[in-house]
């Protein structure tokens, strides 16, 4: 008995050596899929998780699968509610943060279940269309689009912009940085607090700091952007989680506030907190969130029309108008209430060419993570 | 001197020993005996100060051991299962007193040795004590508890967990290096046998009271009652007509029974002359070598044990015989 | 042979051969996957994850940092440890069942669940700390933060589980030796740490090592409560991983993993160097010693209320402020009226009900599976030595030196696509590669315990029943059985508390159709809807409620132990 179970034992530790072998062989280098550990990462789409009601099917006939940041438990329903009474076909999302949404489509390369990725951000999805994750499309909406929120090979386009800013309680700093790269003054010593590298949000003000210092000919960052960035950390101060900042914002621990435009602004207001922006004026990182078919989807049409139906400046106006947030799209722009379109044009765009930055980025913050910060 | 006075003590709202007063001599071997549940450990315990009196006062060579913590009290302990601790070997074990009494350092190896060759342990010094055999282990436990030099020992049924053989041979042990140390013993056992072998005087224990308070002559010849006699040695109950015809021979009340010990008894096809005797039949017949145990019955049932030396007689079983035995060697004791 | 002697065989194979086909799938082919896409991305062998990794200053201090953590939540930890046996178990301390009880409280909330309760009243915003300010105005209000916020956390949360089996073997203790040390003139305390301790030395070493490669991976303390200057090995490798460094990732856990084996080859040779029996055939039960001293006794029992103060009152304040209004727990001020409001608002959205059941549903699946591996492999293992238990017994306990991560990588990135080895699925997507997952993460800690009950029964017990005729599948039901179902209950509920508020592994595992509340739990933290506190609070407190009903229908198992 012993020695059958010996004999059993090696025999499939062979064999499962030999198919482990044959796998890696197959495998082609790009798909490793990993972990993002992204915990408070997509500030702007951060929330509780919805798990769609029934979705044993994913794929099923007259199903539309969309994995998207958005839907979570505020958002999700309004907007399964509209695309239903508009389109005539069901949508399911799956919602999550950004990057685990994007490690899922990467580990779903061969077997895709979503048709439609909505709301990540111009690097993510730059990453997503490199790694050939997305079909193209062109959406009705294209035209009349700003050149920024189009990816220039077709893949994806931004249907709303979160510009990430510089917030301050006004009551505690009387004397506000002019722009991002004056943080690292000692005046501000101690004021602000660096959100951590998995996060969306700063991974974005990170890259519009350095992106001055990106050199054409090496294809980097010049040494003077990554001492920058090495005292921008210096001064920072050492915020243990990101649950109590904004009470420290409204008591004046850390009256400076680096985050998106509508969190910060929510968050405040929550808090009951006064606050104000800082309005560079070389412009402020704006993040785009882009949306596309998923390759390899087989409710092709039905993607296509979904992502027509939702990135008109009608439906844009609407969501806005709902939700706060600011549309990409000129059109719908002009349909939003007034506070809105304040909202939309309080911001200039820093020029940053988020398709260079997609592809260094991951190394950029490895270095970020292991050279610069303290 | 160890003097108990008045001890009473409670476990919630039983009382496992009821008003209890011993006192016991210097240098004696002094055994509490008794079936288990009887107190005596119990009463040993609270000598220890591992058990608190409700009432009554405990002191030893004048001092009021009362409020005393069982490490201020200086008593040697030895267990019933030893209580070697696990994790030290033996001279460590041995060590452990003289350490805690801060005894200095450089003592300590010598007062060891003494010791151990006194209780003839040294080879086993360096070893662990789970190497050790029942009986070793019992010599360390005792090693262990003398090396500090108590005024008193207290042992807690020391040989229960060694097989016969050793047993006895331990005993003697014991009460040779009690006699060569000339330390205040208590000692507690069950084995009555034992108790005798060993002790100056016994106490005997039962439901909790102390019966009686004895050299173990007094107690097995002269027992104070009935449960006594029943406890020390064996012993008959005569019955039924034997009672009857000994009620009207002797002084007794009526709450008095007869008792007599198997080796007063004999057993004779003719009734002796200058004997009570009574016409019997044999229930059974043992040659034991030395001595023959006859159980005999009495016409109305009563059942007799005989012990008889020397005798050379073979009986039948229901072979008709006489029971015959001495007036002045029947016990007259009350039940207790 | 007889019939039925074949058919035992044949089922016995079977089970075998289910049994190695997993641990094959789930641990080793995942592991050899993953170092090979580290060290070969190029096709061939590159050193240069470690001239990176060597080059980085954060490297060397979240070393540094990972290794002065352990040591010292080993001596904190130790130090309580000690401390809540002597008041639980030697000492009589009044009130000593709810001490244990506040002490105890760990055990019903863990992980993200258990810091985020912390932090929600020791951190500069809580509650404690905005009291003790006042009284202690000189008082650093960021005290729970970096370093000593970890060690603090480390320091309680571990605790409990440090001394869970360490208890029981001291409950094991004869009382005899501790009185023949007192007669002996040690006083209690001496006859605590020079008796009583050293025999249980052998649980507190095999605690110790749990301990020590708990706080080696400690995940959720250092990241929520670190701080731009605190940060530990184990969250480098999960950054290093979200940025798709895997080469450098894999090397850091290696240097995690190489610390724990070594950690493991030390405890393990001290733990044969300490190695002895009880030597006392008969035990007395432990009795409860009283303090003599009137000054040390107020102390002690000072002492004990503070500590047991420190571990209720997360939970009271988390259940208290759970049923405030949503402003109130927002702004950390004392709810004015209390409701249930929060809770209906959490159950009666099937969105937010959901994590519950698939998270219930995963852990015990998971515990299921552990059980139906480690029990037969563990018998199979003290039965049979030789070289194919050997194996069996190393792969176990692999998952025990990796980090959990790691292994979850190698899972994705083997069974992204089809497989041979399973049967040509693809799993990823589906739903069981997470309850796979977790079943390997608890495979080693149930192993270890389980064993140990195993170890206890007699032989000639086995022998016994076998020679009065019974067969290997009766002998095991009668004999076998029932002395290892109390700890396989105990462990299995323990997994399963563990297990519902998991989130390392469902962050990277989770789908559609199985969303643990962990990542529930984890994912509001910024959100622009200031409910989102509230739910969370009302997540921990179920989560509580959940742990504590498992805890006590499995009470009277631990007890028998």
């Amino acid at each position: 008995m012993k020695r059958l179970i010996a004999m059993l034992l090696a025999l499939v530790l062979v064999l499962g050596l030999a198919a482990c072998g044959s796998t890696a062989q197959k495998e082609d280098p790009a798909p490793t899929t990993s972990t993002t550990e992204t915990p408070a990462a997509e500030t702007e789409t951060e929330a509780a998780p919805e798990a769609p009601a029934e979705a044993e099917t994913p794929a099923s006939k007259g199903t539309l699968t969309i994995y998207s940041p958005q839907a979570d438990a505020d958002r999700g329903p309004w907007i399964e509610e509209q695309a239903e009474a508009a389109l005539g076909f069901d949508v399911e999302f799956l919602c999550a943060t950004g990057g685990d949404l994007a490690e899922r489509l990467r580990a779903e390369k061969n077997n895709p279940q979503a048709d439609v990725i909505m709301g990540l951000v111009q690097t993510a999805m730059y990453q997503l269309e490199d790694e050939g994750l997305l079909a193209q499309y062109t959406p009705s909406w294209a035209e009349g689009l700003p050149e920024a929120y189009k990816d220039p090979n077709g893949y994806f386009y931004s249907f709303w912009q979160t510009p990430i800013i510089i917030g301050y309680n006004p009551d505690y700093v009387t004397n506000p940085p002019a722009s991002w790269l004056d943080l690292i003054k000692d005046e501000y010593a101690g004021l602000y607090a660096i959100g951590k590298t998995s996060s969306q949000t700063t991974r974005s003000y990170i890259i519009g700091m350095l992106w001055p210092y990106y050199d054409e000919a090496t294809g980097d960052i010049s040494e003077e952007g990554w001492d920058l960035l090495r005292t921008f950390y210096a001064n920072a101060y050492s915020l243990p989680t990101d649950s109590d900042s904004w009470q420290l914002f409204k008591d004046g621990t850390v009256p400076m506030s680096l985050n998106w435009f509508g969190g910060a602004k929510n968050k405040a207001a929550a808090y009951e907190a006064p606050i104000a922006y800082v309005t560079p004026a070389e412009g402020t990182p704006v993040v785009a969130e882009g949306i596309a078919m998923v390759a390899g989807t087989d409710q092709e049409e039905m993607a296509q029309a979904f992502i027509d139906w939702w990135g008109s400046p009608e439906n844009m106006a609407a969501y806005a108008n709902e939700f706060g947030q600011a549309p990409a799209h000129p059109d719908a722009i002009a349909l939003c209430d007034e506070s809105v379109r304040a909202d939309a044009e309080m911001f200039t765009a820093q020029l940053i060419d988020w398709q260079v930055c997609s592809r260094k980025m991951d190394d950029w913050f490895v270095k970020v993570e292991l050279e610069i910060m303290p | 001197m160890i003097e108990l006075k008045d001890i009473v003590i409670k476990y919630g709202d039983f009382t496992a020993v009821h008003d209890l007063n011993i006192q016991i001599q210097e240098g004696e071997f002094f055994t509490f005996l008794g079936p288990s549940g009887c107190g005596k450990t119990t009463t040993l315990r609270a000598i220890a100060g591992f058990e608190k009196p409700a009432s009554g006062t405990i002191t030893a060579f004048g001092r009021d051991l009362s409020g005393l913590l069982p490490e201020e009290r200086g008593l040697g302990f030895v267990f019933q299962n030893y209580a070697l601790f696990p994790s030290m070997n033996v001279y460590e074990n041995i060590a452990f007193g003289l350490k805690a009494h801060k005894v200095p350092k450089k003592e300590i190896p010598e007062r060891v040795q003494r010791i151990a060759e006194k209780t003839g342990i040294t080879e086993h010094l360096k070893k662990k004590v789970n190497e050790l055999s029942g009986g070793q282990q019992q010599r360390i436990a005792i090693a262990r508890a003398l090396v500090v030099e108590p005024k008193i020992l207290l042992m807690d049924e020391p040989l229960s967990n060694l097989d016969a053989k050793l047993r006895v041979s331990t005993r003697e042990e014991i009460r040779r290096l009690q006699r060569s140390l000339g330390i205040t013993t208590i000692y507690v056992t069950h084995d009555q046998e034992e108790a005798m072998a060993i002790s100056d005087r016994i106490a005997v224990f039962n439901v909790g009271r102390l019966e009686q308070i004895g050299t173990p002559k007094e107690i097995y010849n002269r027992p104070a009652n009935a449960a006594v006699a029943r406890f020390i040695g064996d012993i008959n109950v005569l019955a039924g007509s034997m009672d009857q015809a000994l009620r009207e021979k002797l002084t007794c009340t009526p709450e008095d029974s007869f008792f007599i010990r198997p080796h007063k008894v004999t057993i004779s096809k003719e009734a002796v002359s200058g004997a009570v005797s009574f016409p019997a039949v044999i229930d059974s017949f043992e040659f034991l070598g030395a001595y023959t145990k006859i159980i005999a019955r009495t016409q109305d049932g009563a059942q007799v044990t005989s012990l008889m030396f020397g005798s050379e007689t073979d009986y039948e079983t229901g072979e008709a015989v006489s029971i015959s035995f001495r007036p002045e060697d029947v016990l007259v004791l009350k039940e207790a | 042979m007889s019939v039925k002697k074949k058919l035992s065989i044949v089922r016995s194979v079977l089970m075998f051969a289910i049994i190695a086909w997993f641990l094959v799938t789930f641990i080793i082919v995942p592991v050899i996957s993953v170092f090979r896409t580290t060290f070969f991305t190029n096709g061939s062998f590159s050193f240069e994850a470690i001239q990176k990794l060597a080059a980085s200053d954060r490297v060397r201090r979240s070393l540094s940092n990972t290794y002065k953590m352990a040591f010292w939540t080993l001596i904190t930890v130790t130090i309580n440890g000690m401390f809540q046996i002597l008041v639980t178990e030697y000492f009589d301390i009044k009130g000593s069942k709810l001490l244990e009880l506040a002490f105890m409280t760990p055990l019903i909330y863990g992980g993200i669940s258990l810091v985020t309760g912390y932090n929600y009243i020791y951190s500069a915003n809580g509650y404690i700390t905005k009291l003790l300010l006042k009284v202690f105005p000189s008082l650093n209000p960021n005290w729970f933060t970096g370093f000593t916020g970890v060690l603090f956390v480390h320091s309680f949360a571990m605790t409990t589980h440090h001394i869970l089996f360490v208890k029981t073997a001291f409950r094991d203790i004869d009382y005899s030796t501790i009185e023949a040390a007192k007669s002996l003139g040690a006083s209690s305390m001496k006859a605590f740490f020079k008796v009583a301790l050293p025999v249980v030395k052998p649980a507190i070493f095999s605690a110790t090592i749990l301990l020590v490669l708990g706080a080696l991976n400690s995940f959720a303390a250092p990241s929520m409560l670190g701080g731009k200057n605190f940060y530990m090995i184990n969250s480098m490798i999960l950054t290093l991983n979200g940025l798709r460094s895997y080469d450098l990732s894999a090397l850091l856990s290696l240097i995690l993993a190489v610390s724990c084996i070594i950690l493991l080859l030390v405890m393990n040779w001290l733990e044969k160097k300490n190695a002895y029996l009880s030597v006392s055939k008969v035990t007395t039960r432990l009795r409860k010693t009283k303090i003599r001293n009137p000054a040390l006794n107020i102390l002690i029992h000072a002492l004990a209320y503070v500590l047991a103060l420190i571990y209720l009152l997360p939970v009271i304040f988390i259940v208290l402020f759970s049923l405030g209004d949503v402003q109130s727990i927002v702004t950390n001020t004392f709810p004015k009226s209390f409701s249930l409001g929060n809770y209906i608002r959490v159950f009666s959205t099937s969105a937010t009900l959901k994590p519950f059941l698939n998270s219930v549903k995963l852990s015990l699946l998971a515990v299921l599976m552990v059980m139906l591996i480690t029990i037969p492999s563990t018998l199979a293992i003290k039965k049979h030595p030789g070289m194919a238990t050997k194996i069996l017994e190393m792969t176990l306990l692999i998952p025990w030196i990796l980090p959990a991560t790691m292994l979850v990588v190698g899972m994705i990135t083997t069974y992204s696509e089809p497989n041979v080895l399973v049967f040509g699925q693809i799993l990823l997507g589906g739903f069981w590669l997470l309850p796979i997952a977790y079943t390997v993460s608890k495979i080693p800690s149930s192993m270890r315990l389980v064993r140990a009950s195993l170890y206890a029964i007699n032989d000639s017990h086995e022998e016994a029943a076998h020679s009065l005729g019974g067969g290997a599948f009766y002998t095991f039901r009668r004999v076998v059985w029932p002395v290892i179902l109390p700890t396989a209950i105990s462990v299995g509920a323990i997994s399963f508390n563990g297990l519902l508020s998991e989130y390392t592994i469902s962050a990277l595992l989770y789908n559609v159709n199985n969303i643990p509340l962990g990542i529930v739990l984890r994912s509001p933290e910024m959100s622009t809807d200031p409910n989102t506190e509230a739910n969370s609070l009302v997540y921990i407190v179920v989560l509580m409620i959940i742990s504590a009903i498992t805890l006590l229908a499995t009470q009277k198992y631990r007890n028998k132990e």
